[in-house]
């Protein structure tokens, strides 16, 4: 049994206590613990999951009754949750919370927040729902059978609340037996790699949170304290593996590999907390230092991430070692330059059969990445579709996960077709109807990836014996991609790259250039290939709803192509900081009326966070800010805040259209150029509106994201792009703009059966 | 809220499984029938049997329709604190909406306790072959049910558990396909 009068899963509640509140305290934990702070005392019904945690650390009758309240809300709504479809057919998704609230539950007595008879009641309230939901759902599952996020927050909430409330219920001992027998199944049955793959929204979201978790309830279970390493049985998987996958999923910038269905997004943050603390490794503090803090999201369907976050926050300084790339021989691999400006990934995870709607096909595919932003496109459609890739043989019906009308959806957006893959015979529907093996050999080197996938398309083309594709990172800058494709008789070849707009000119390859100035030079050197350039429209629906498709296609036994990339920058940022802001907290503020309040304003900020988050201001929704600053000549950009909503951009008091941004303003920052009409080298005043959320929930449901980030302008900056490449006597030649660049380079060995090809 | 004291007894105490087991509360025939698996006792068939028939005839849940304020999609009611109202047909009885709120759950436990218990007749078996045929049965009743014939099915099991084979649902085809290949291993094809 655990002792009531200690917070249960929190070591040093003591020192967290004496750290949190201490006047001048500073560093990143602090700001978040503020912003808790602040967010659950001013709106406790609209940041509940941050009260019971703040009544713990700070004792206070105030703090203390706020959470009371919303534990009396949570359960006031159990009844009518019954006969929700999401209760009776996603209960995987409201046991997590519902261990959670078990949990807070306890805190809040170790506290005396409650006396003996409502203790007693509620005790009984939340672990009667717990077993005839939660324990229910977890018996659901097939053991030892299923093995993926929903089974996993299943096991951990009947283990956790079976341990919360061992001895004060019979109704414990089955969810703590049962939940403690299959977790330790269930983690052991993970992946080597730790990837469940099911992309890095459930990795994220509920993986490594619900990892974190299992290993401290484990940990308590067993009276021991190695179970973030511990083996356990079937597959001798340590949770450990699980915890890297999830802070190799974050990308310099911050945002998540985008690879099977949910495309890009922003990260939680407590399981690189906990994995920064428990093991010092380099990898979790680089990932840590990626996250952004105005953003919100469930873990496990709760919003505490950011709770956990400040509990588990890492004593010690991060290494001087740097993390660098990585490679799982089931999954794929990472080259990063050393200062992890640019980078590539190439993926070989396995496809889902079938039906590929989260797994997605992706067989050895690449995806860019420099300077903090995506190059590559990569993810889903949203609930309409994309005519593109919606083909007449991928549609689906599903009845059984709703108690209403079937959904129907197209799932061809997570064929091959419409990744960074190789395609035979012009067959993007490319995807495998059987299980088997997906891949060959999969290899690293420094700086090296390769791996053949032939295996995934025999499948489809029973003929194929080789489907390899190499890709290195050549002078921290050059990224090289070798593909061999050998079969025994001819095929039409396609190497597909899907990536971001612009499509932009050039006089050799491909390139494009972000919305955020960043360029992408793709160029074929063996045979100086035209890539086949087409604009798609609706996919993926983030970040920018659209993509470019760029094909080279070649017949024959024997294929072999070798692409060079090059990422630049083509804008340098210069800071605006200290900005004069006004609340709006009625929101109806007209342009004028706002423009003379600024004007006068006194307060200034730096847009690095939602004001209420940044400052101890009011929470008010709305909010404008106003910088003056000189017309540079040639092009410029604004760079506004990441996340802004309702936004509203005034230039010298004239609106500019942010549609263009709409959709990738959730994730990456606009960069607005400045209108010809802003006359060179004058003053002229810079007016942003934006609204902020005032809430845990806003994000409907994706995540709920706050302004960050903060204003700069924009100037041009000379790159280098690709003027010629070619490929003799072992030497790679690369001549750019500004110098010829050369590397000693072999090519895969061919099979002289098909080389005639 | 349900008599959770007599949840808590039935578990610590078989001999109050018999008036669990037609208690009003289906939270606690739930609990009963848990009872009756941890037992794993073939004395307990009958009441089994009893329970399956007695759940059988109560309201349907395949077409429940229950509407919500502030109801805001099947996840994101997850993370919600609440408030959430459930707003009924003007017509529903408590029987019927006890049984919208139970659904398969008295159901899954049964079969699990056949399970458990490892041998049942084709009284029960037949009753068990019906969940598989009802298209609206629920998937964790069906998935339940396949696991009980990996034990108790037998040659008439097999086009049933064919059936939820066929199923597009994940838990219910895996267990199906583990209970035909139960079954082929006890030379029963």
């Amino acid at each position: 049994m655990i002792d009531w009068s200690q917070p249960w899963l929190i070591d040093d509640i003591a020192g967290l206590r004496a750290a949190l509140p201490a006047p001048g305290a500073s560093g990143q934990r602090s700001v978040v613990w503020r912003m808790l702070l602040r967010s659950a005392r001013r709106a406790p019904e609209s940041y509940p999951w941050y009260t019971a945690f703040v009544a713990l650390i700070t004792r206070d009758a105030g703090d203390i009754a706020r959470a009371r309240q919303v534990l009396a809300a949570y359960l006031g709504k159990l009844d009518a949750v019954q006969f929700t479809s999401g209760l009776q057919l996603h209960f995987w998704c409201f046991a997590f919370p519902h261990a959670k609230w078990s949990l807070m539950f306890q805190w809040l007595c170790s506290i005396g927040a409650y006396d003996d008879d409502e203790r007693r009641a509620i005790t009984a309230q939340l672990v009667c729902f717990q077993f005839t939901n939660m324990h229910y759902g977890l018996r659901t599952k097939p053991e030892p059978a299923c093995v993926d996020n929903q089974t996993l927050a299943l096991a951990l909430s009947n283990a956790l609340v079976g341990m919360v409330f061992e001895g004060h219920s019979a109704l414990a001992e089955p969810l703590r037996r049962d939940g403690l027998r299959r977790l330790p199944a269930i983690l052991g049955a993970l992946p080597a790699s730790g990837y469940s793959g099911e992309g890095s929204a459930y990795m994220d979201g509920v993986i490594g949170p619900a990892v974190t978790l299992a290993v401290e309830v484990l940990n308590r279970a067993r009276g021991r304290d190695d179970g973030l390493w511990h083996t356990p049985q079937p597959g001798d998987t340590p949770p450990i593996a699980a915890l890297r996958m999830v802070a190799r999923e974050v990308l310099p910038g911050g945002l998540l590999l985008p690879w099977d269905n949910y495309g890009y997004q922003f990260g939680v943050r407590s399981p690189l907390a906990y994995g920064a603390a428990r093991t010092g490794e380099a990898l979790f503090f680089e990932a840590l230092a990626a996250c952004i803090w105005s953003y919100d999201i469930g873990v496990g369907w709760a919003y505490d991430d950011l709770v956990w976050t400040v509990i588990w926050w890492p004593a010690a300084a991060a290494p001087h070692e740097q993390a660098g790339g990585w490679f799982e021989e089931q999954v794929g691999g990472a080259l990063w330059s050393a200062d992890r400006q640019r980078g590539v990934v190439q993926i070989w995870d396995d496809s889902a059969p079938g039906i590929p709607t989260r797994a997605h096909v992706n067989p050895n595919a690449v995806l860019f990445h420099a300077f903090g932003v995506p190059l590559s496109a990569d993810g889903a459609a949203d609930g309409q579709g994309c005519a593109r890739f919606a083909f007449a043989d991928t549609w689906r019906e599903v009845s059984y996960l709703s108690l209403d009308a079937p959904v129907r959806y197209n799932y061809g957006d997570g064929c091959g077709g419409a990744h960074s893959v190789v395609l035979f015979d012009g067959w993007e529907g490319l995807r495998l109807h059987q299980d088997g093996p997906q891949r060959g050999v999969a290899g690293h080197a420094p700086a090296l990836l390769h791996c053949d996938v032939a295996p995934f398309y025999r499948e489809s083309v029973p003929d194929v014996r080789r489907v390899e594709r190499r890709t290195l990172l050549l002078g921290e800058r050059f990224i090289v991609i070798e593909d061999l494709i050998e079969a025994a008789h001819e095929h039409d070849v396609t190497a597909r790259f899907v990536v971001r707009p612009e499509l932009t000119p050039t006089d050799c390859g491909v390139r494009i250039v972000t919305p955020e100035g960043i360029a992408l030079q793709l160029v074929e050197v063996l045979h100086a290939a035209t890539f086949r350039c087409e604009a798609v429209a609706g996919f993926p629906t983030r970040p920018d709803g659209r993509s470019v498709v760029a094909d080279v296609v070649q017949r024959g036994r024997q294929v072999r192509w070798l692409f060079v990339a090059l990422a630049e920058p083509t804008r340098v940022a210069h800071r605006l900081t200290a900005l004069q802001a006004i609340a709006d907290p009625a929101g109806v503020l007209d342009d004028a009326h706002a423009r003379r309040l600024l004007r006068a304003s006194p307060l200034r900020l730096d847009g690095q966070l939602p004001p209420h988050l940044e400052r101890d201001l009011p929470l008010a929704r709305t909010w404008w800010y106003r910088a003056t600053l000189r017309r540079p000549a040639g092009a410029a950009w604004l760079r506004l805040p990441l996340g802004l909503a309702r936004p509203r951009l005034l230039l010298d008091g004239r609106p500019v259209d942010l549609a263009p941004w709409a959709s990738s303003l959730a994730l990456l920052p606009p960069d607005v150029p400045l209108p010809d009409w802003l006359a060179v080298d004058a003053v002229f005043e810079l007016v942003l509106r934006s609204d902020v959320p005032l809430s845990h929930y806003e994000g409907g449901g994706d995540g709920t994201l706050g302004l960050c980030g903060g204003f700069a302008l924009c100037l041009p900056v000379a790159n280098e792009q690709i003027r010629a490449a070619s490929f003799a006597d072992g030497v790679l030649m690369v001549q750019t703009d500004h110098a010829l660049h050369r590397w000693p380079y072999a090519l895969l060995p061919a099979d002289a059966a098909t080389s005639g090809g | 809220m349900p008599d959770v004291a007599m949840m808590e007894r039935v578990l610590c105490d078989p001999a109050s499984i018999p008036d669990a087991a037609q208690h009003p509360d289906w939270e606690v025939r739930y609990t009963a029938a848990v009872a009756i698996e941890a037992l794993a006792d073939p004395a307990w068939l009958p009441t089994v049997l009893a329970m399956w028939r007695r759940e059988l005839a109560r309201p349907d849940y395949a077409r429940a329709s229950v509407r919500f304020v502030e109801h805001v999609g099947d996840t994101r009611n997850a993370e919600m604190i609440g408030p959430l109202t459930a707003v009924f047909p003007a017509d529903t009885d408590d029987a019927t909406r006890a049984a919208w709120a139970c659904r398969g759950r008295v159901r899954q436990a049964l079969a699990f306790a056949i399970a458990a218990i490892g041998q049942c007749d084709d009284v029960l078996r037949e009753l068990l072959h019906d969940r598989l045929r009802d298209v609206d049965e629920d998937y964790p009743v069906k998935a339940a049910v396949a696991r009980a014939l990996a034990r108790v099915g037998a040659a008439g099991s097999i086009a049933p558990l064919q059936m939820a084979l066929a199923m597009d649902e994940w838990c219910t085809h895996t267990e199906a396909a583990l209970a035909l290949a139960a079954l082929a291993a006890r030379g029963i094809a």
